[in-house]
């Protein structure tokens, strides 16, 4: 029996969640979707494979689209990212937007941008993953704490002391490694 | 009233009362971010590369703050790690070499604790996880990141100041047009690349501060304790360079030379801006005021520079030639140690110290550092340049072909990283891995200055491939035709082709190529018993040998390390080129159209 190539996915975090079609190769990015081909037969993944996400469907919908287009693309390991192990700074590598990539993620308002983080952390999509945590870390280059809390709708909770205390604290670093060299 | 009573309506018209639903989970989704999980907040967190921006973005709720302040250390140590790349090692090590204090009765056993682990990084071994970086020893990264990257950016600023003024000469000159000047001037201009060129400079300035801290430099906590504190000889300390240099490849070391270069030049001008007049006066290091004066305070501090009696051994060490080269042997040595059982090191460090420990080891070509103990350190220095090169050269044929534990011959693939073999030095040596720069003859000039000289100051070594074919291709540089290191330290003219073996013969050059040509054993127990007759054979006359050969006045009277070779000229009769106007490196010189060929002067014999 040849082996299955059309994965069906249901989110059942609600009722009447949609049903996904995904190619094998590409559902292969997640490491839930491998570990379940892995634990079962292929007679078993023929049925609909149920998820449980909180993310809506339309946030699904892009992380498959997202899969799909990055099929061809290496898989990640257990021990390993796409940038590498954790602890080799020699082999690290910076992570690069494809030009789909950029197109892709910036096509996103900031509500699929953060559902597309919580689907990919739950299904173990690591390039995904970094690629979209690293996304936000552009968002915010160069800008205020202000505009922060503008671009990615952040909420200051702080009371006036606090903030206060915040601002005083600024430049912590700068004077903790002034405050180090002094030493 | 009224909704009430539609409700209630509603109710009564309804023919069966809905049936009860499970209550919904609560749900988490939401478009802001501080609504994300612990953990990936701390993923963006970490992906954040500039800690202005980390900054930023631990100051926008308290949720997030929490989290930065949590894990500040592991955050900005990941900051670094992203920036340093594979200068990683030598960030981590500079920490450990700067805590070495020599006034210490454990300052051996802390150096070469210092060095186990720098030689650990260096194999990818041992480095920290973000999370076991206390914030004390991050921020002392952070700190000297800070400085080299502003050393590393007034140095490509200056080198860019260079191949400004060198186009503008090449494409004014009529004699011999550059064949593609736009091309010669996108390449030679492109910004040096964050993960090459960058780190090549980066790196080699913090294994200057490096080698720097093993002298007794002053930023050390030695060198505060008073000048006397410092021994800057004796056999722990030069046991410690040696292994220290032994760390670096050739071509690492040129580029640690092309930046000694350039500190000595800083260090002047920095004196010009403070104590000159006219326009010298208040010139700027760095483009950015406030990173100006962070540098300035630093240069202050004593950040690069040797103590006096030092800086006279690093001009004698960058410009004389003898030890450009000395990491080849040094890394021969290593591999052979690595070859050899544990006591065997100890048998070197114990001839070393008898070595550097005799009397009368002072210079007597007049040419001394002058101020503190400056007779006595040049002479150590001499004497560990010769000692690993002797223990090559004694012990080579030991191996049998092909049993060595590194390459012979290097060939250039590519600038895919900082760690691997340069464009530049792989073309000028023609992949020669000990080629013998130790005794550069007198060599022919450029514009007035030694060939080397200009080599190093235009820091050919540290640029991409592009960059230094557009550099070739000016008219200027086109003496550094491929191999010339290579055919100048075998003696060889340009035009002469001829048999190498009876070149190197004549020459008395020895390199590793050679040595494996001539090798006759080929088995195992041949090179077993090539290793016992080499070993018997250093302990019946070693000592004779080295008391015959190296004792300290016969190194000065043979003029360096090579007992074969014709002496070289001594570096005072070569007449360096004057600085200033014509210097390469000089911002307006650059600016001012670059070098005149008319403007060099001929060394006087």
């Amino acid at each position: 029996m040849a082996p299955i190539q059309i994965l069906k996915l249901q989110n059942t975090f609600k009722p009447g969640g949609k049903v996904f079609e995904v190619e094998r190769a590409a559902a292969e990015h997640s490491g839930l979707v491998q570990m379940l081909l892995q634990d079962f037969d292929d007679s078993d993944l023929e049925a609909i494979i149920p998820i449980s996400v909180d993310v809506s469907d339309k946030g699904l919908a892009k992380v498959f689209e997202w899969m799909t287009h990055s099929k061809d693309l290496p898989k990640t390991t257990d021990d390993g990212s796409v940038r590498g192990p954790d602890d080799s700074a020699v082999n690290w590598k910076p992570l690069t937007f494809s030009d789909w990539d950029k197109k892709f993620f910036d096509a996103l308002d900031s509500e699929a941008l953060y559902e597309i983080l919580i689907a990919a952390n739950y299904l173990d999509i690591k390039p995904l993953y970094e690629l979209g945590c690293q996304f936000v870390a552009n968002m915010i280059r160069g800008k205020t704490t202000e505009q922060i809390r503008e671009i990615l709708n952040i909420t200051s909770d702080f009371n006036p002391e606090e903030e206060l205390r915040i601002r005083e604290q600024k430049a912590l670093v700068k004077d903790e490694s002034e405050t180090a060299e002094k030493n | 009233m009224r909704q009430m009573a539609t409700s209630f309506a509603s109710l009564a018209m309804s023919p069966t009362p809905p049936p009860p639903q499970p209550p919904k989970p609560p749900s988490s989704r939401s478009s802001s971010l501080q609504t994300l999980p612990t953990e990936m907040l701390l993923h963006i967190l970490g992906s954040v590369d500039s800690l202005s921006d980390l900054r930023a973005l631990g100051s926008t709720c308290r949720r997030i703050h929490a989290i930065f302040e949590e894990d500040k250390a592991s955050l900005i140590y990941g900051f670094l790690r992203r920036q340093l790349g594979p200068v990683l090692p030598d960030a981590l090590a500079l920490y450990e070499f700067d805590r070495l204090d020599a006034s210490s009765p454990r300052y051996h056993e802390d150096g070469r604790a210092a060095l186990a682990l720098y030689d650990a990084y260096l194999r990818g071994n041992g480095l920290p996880r973000p999370r076991q970086v206390p914030l004390g020893v991050v921020l002392h990264l952070l700190h000297w990141h800070r400085v080299m990257a502003d050393l590393t950016d007034v140095y490509v600023r200056h080198a860019s100041a260079v191949f400004h003024g060198e186009l503008d000469a090449a494409t004014q000159q009529q004699q011999q047009p550059l064949p593609d000047p736009a091309t010669t001037r996108r390449l030679l201009l492109a910004p040096p690349a964050q993960h090459t060129e960058r780190h090549r400079i980066l790196r080699a300035f913090y294994r200057l501060q490096i080698l720097y801290d093993v002298n007794g430099a002053p930023t050390t906590a030695s060198h505060r304790a008073g000048p006397d504190a410092t021994s800057t000889t004796g056999p722990n300390l030069v046991s410690l360079r040696l292994a220290l240099l032994g760390f670096f490849w050739p071509w690492e070391h040129q580029q640690l030379a092309s930046v000694g270069f350039f500190m000595l030049r800083l260090n002047r001008m920095w004196t010009a801006a403070l104590c000159g007049s006219g326009r010298s006066r208040g010139q700027h290091l760095h483009p950015d005021p406030r990173r100006d004066r962070a540098l300035r305070r630093e240069l202050r501090r004593g950040l690069l520079r040797f103590p006096r009696s030092h800086r006279q051994q690093l001009r004698d060490w960058l410009r004389s030639g003898r030890a450009r080269n000395l990491g080849a042997y040094v890394h021969v040595l290593k591999g052979f140690r690595a070859a050899l059982p544990r006591w065997w090191e100890d048998v070197v460090v114990r001839k070393t110290a008898r070595l550097v420990d005799e009397p009368g080891d002072n210079d007597d070509d007049g040419n001394g550092g002058g101020g503190d103990g400056g007779n006595e350190t040049q002479g150590g220095g001499e004497n560990w340049s010769l000692l690993g090169r002797d223990h090559v050269q004694a012990r080579m044929d030991s191996f049998p072909p092909g049993s060595l534990p590194f390459s012979a011959h290097l060939r250039f693939e590519g600038d895919r990283g900082a760690e691997g073999v340069s464009c530049a030095w792989a073309d000028a040596f023609e992949g020669g891995f000990v080629e013998d720069t130790m005794l550069f003859e007198p060599s022919t000039e450029v514009d007035g200055m030694l060939l080397e000289e200009v080599w190093f100051r235009v820091g050919f070594v540290f640029w991409d491939e592009p960059r230094y074919a557009a550099l070739k291709a000016l008219p200027r540089f086109q003496v550094f035709k491929t191999g010339w290191a290579a055919r100048k330290n075998r003696g060889e003219e340009e035009s002469e082709g001829g048999d190498e073996t009876r070149q190197n013969k004549q020459h008395g050059t020895w390199t590793l190529r050679h040595c494996l040509c001539v090798q006759g054993v080929s088995d195992a127990a041949a090179a077993a018993a090539a290793i016992l007759a080499n070993i018997i054979a250093f302990f019946a006359n070693g000592n004779q040998r080295f008391g015959t050969i190296y004792a300290a006045s016969d190194v000065r009277r043979i003029g360096g390390n090579n007992l074969h070779r014709p002496q070289p000229t001594p570096i005072a009769s070569r007449r360096l080129r004057p600085r200033g106007r014509d210097d390469p490196i000089a911002p307006g010189a650059a600016c001012r159209g670059g070098h005149s060929q008319t403007s060099g002067r001929r060394s006087q014999p």
